[in-house]
């Protein structure tokens, strides 16, 4: 598949799923509006030029309702769409450039396990904010390490 | 680090999802939060891992044609860059030229490089408009993908290379007379020619052809040739006086003194007689190259003692017989006795048995009592104590020597220009 069709293609794929899923719910009607207007957006998009970056932004709120379905079948869903738009920036050539990418799944896939169990979102979340705010800090040491390492003088 | 629209995007759509999940007890928001801010952390550290290889990936080599140059002239620049860029990231280097020296010509910058390897060369054109020895800042990469940016500074020593050495630009101005060596045209038959025509007369056989004035000659009917007058110039003694870098001077008075040498010592090393240069710092000799007719030589001598430190300062020093001669005035003068002039007397009449000359001024007469040294052109920053400059003037009137002195403009104050009249320069001029 041609990379610049990859992500419409799973943005419909993912917009279809979430209404499909919840067939005889009540939320059904909000799921075909939401993947409807996710996916009219999703052309209005397309149709201004290759973004595909928006265009995973875009199918978000599917996903959201898509753990109504199922949350393992949300991970897998974040996944495909995860691999396809870093596949379609060019950004998944060579093996080594596929670690830190399965790392991260597994990472998101384990945190989805973990969420699946609660019923509130107050423990989460306390414990969410403190790590995110150690993992950035440690994400701007790392940048500045980078930039001070480049001397010049090797080689 | 910088992020993009799109990290922008992602950002603000994680921290909305965070918010929905805490007013609404969503999981399925918090699930997504947690996933949109985990997806930036990756990306984050995938960029900083590609930036860091591709960093070092980076070489370069430059040539600079020419690398002496005087300021305000071009060199002419091609910078070899060899970078490997990774996969889904573009790169942008830039060659950042040195301070004080803009890009006049090309571009110092590539094009945005696609990921592959690359081998380029960017030629530009420089203007180097500070002096000295001038080295390029280095270079810039900046490495790019959809999520982030950053920029990684190149400053070591490979990168700064090669050393620019720019020769300040000073205008010489001449001295009285045509050229350098201020040559006059003379109503007497001297061995060189001069440009002006003395008289005509009648051609004798053996005269030069080319001296024959056809326009007389027909007029007459006879052969005229033209006489002309003779020229005679002075070699100088091209003395710089270079400021004390103990005590601030302004960089462009010190560049004007030393372009203004440079453009005077170009001229005379060419001479027959070379270029008879001395350096001094106040009353310090740095340095005298009598007929020197290597321009390196007087430029290394020139830079080498380009922020000399005076270690000998002569405050308004007096000489032995400038103070015995203001001794006897007052002596005679029944006018002058009051009791302070009684008293300098006094001390004048102890002390001027005891002056001994400074060092300075051994150096001075010696370096002006050379055979056929006939004039002598100061050129000097006039930053300070001048009595060094007087002492200088002093021996040249004393050996009948034309002494003439150059002084930056601005320095060019109407009480200095009296009083380095009044110390025995005759023609003072401003560089």
């Amino acid at each position: 598949m041609r990379t610049g069709v990859l992500m419409p293609f799973l943005l419909v794929a993912s917009a279809c799923i979430p209404p499909l899923g919840l067939l005889g719910t009540p939320t059904l009607p909000a799921a075909i509006i939401i993947g409807a207007a996710c996916i009219l957006a999703g052309y209005l998009v397309s149709r201004a030029g290759r973004n595909d970056p928006v265009l995973f932004l875009i199918v978000q709120p599917c996903m959201a309702l898509c753990w109504y379905v199922s949350p393992i079948l949300t991970v897998a869903l974040e996944t495909v769409l995860v691999l396809g738009l870093l596949y379609s920036l060019g950004l998944l050539s060579g093996g080594e450039n596929l670690a830190l990418p399965v790392l991260f799944l597994m990472v998101i896939a384990a945190i989805a396990v973990l969420l699946s169990t609660l019923p509130h979102v107050f423990v989460p979340l306390s414990l969410f904010i403190p790590v995110a705010a150690l993992t950035w800090l440690a994400i701007l040491g790392l940048a500045y390490r980078t930039t001070a390492h480049t001397k010049g003088d090797a080689p | 680090m910088e992020a993009t629209r799109y990290t922008h995007g992602i950002f603000v759509a994680a921290l909305a999802m965070l918010l929905c999940a805490w007013f609404l007890d969503s999981i399925p928001a918090l699930f997504l939060s947690v996933f949109l801010g985990g997806f930036l952390a990756f990306r984050a550290i995938a960029f900083l891992r590609v930036a860091a290889a591709a960093g070092a990936t980076l070489t370069l080599s430059r040539v600079a044609k020419p690398e002496i140059l005087r300021q305000g002239g071009t060199s002419s620049i091609g910078t070899t860059l060899q970078i490997g860029v990774p996969p889904g990231v573009k790169a942008v280097i830039s060659d950042i030229p040195p301070s004080g020296a803009p890009v006049i010509q090309g571009q110092a910058i590539t094009p945005e490089l696609e990921p592959g390897d690359h081998t380029l060369t960017l030629r530009y054109g420089i203007t180097c408009l500070s002096s000295g020895s001038i080295t390029w800042r280095g270079a810039d990469l900046v490495l790019s993908d959809p999520f982030y940016s950053i920029t990684l500074p190149f400053r070591g020593g490979a990168f700064r290379h090669p050393v620019l050495h720019v020769n300040p630009m000073g205008r010489y101005q001449r001295r009285e007379g045509l050229g350098i060596y201020g040559e006059k045209d003379l109503e007497k038959l001297t061995v060189m020619k001069g440009y002006g025509i003395r008289a005509f007369r009648d051609y004798i056989t053996g005269d030069d052809p080319r001296s024959i004035d056809w326009k007389l000659s027909a007029k007459h009917g006879k052969l005229f040739v033209r006489e002309y007058s003779g020229t005679s110039g002075k070699y100088p003694l091209l003395v710089v006086d270079l400021p004390d870098s103990a005590v601030p001077c302004p960089e462009n008075l010190r560049d004007t003194v030393l372009g203004a040498a440079l453009e005077a010592a170009r001229d005379m090393s060419t001479g027959p007689q070379g270029c008879s240069l001395m350096i001094i710092s106040g009353a310090n000799l740095l340095a005298f190259l009598p007929n020197e007719r290597s321009l390196q030589k007087i430029e290394s001598a020139l830079f080498e003692f380009h922020s000399p430190q005076r270690s000998v300062q002569c405050y308004r020093t007096l000489d032995p017989v400038v103070a015995e001669a203001i001794r006897t005035r007052i002596a005679g003068n029944a006018g002058l006795q009051s009791d302070f002039m009684k008293r300098l007397v006094e001390i004048y009449t102890r002390f001027i048995p005891e002056m001994r000359p400074l060092p300075f001024d051994i150096q001075c007469a010696r370096a002006l009592s050379r055979r056929n040294e006939t004039a002598l052109h100061v050129l000097t920053t006039a930053t300070g104590d001048v009595s060094h400059l007087a002492t200088l003037g002093l021996y040249a009137r004393r050996m009948g020597i034309e002494a003439s002195l150059g002084l930056p403009d601005v320095m060019a104050s109407p009480d200095l220009m009296r009083t380095l009249r009044g110390a025995g320069y005759a023609l003072v001029k401003v560089v």
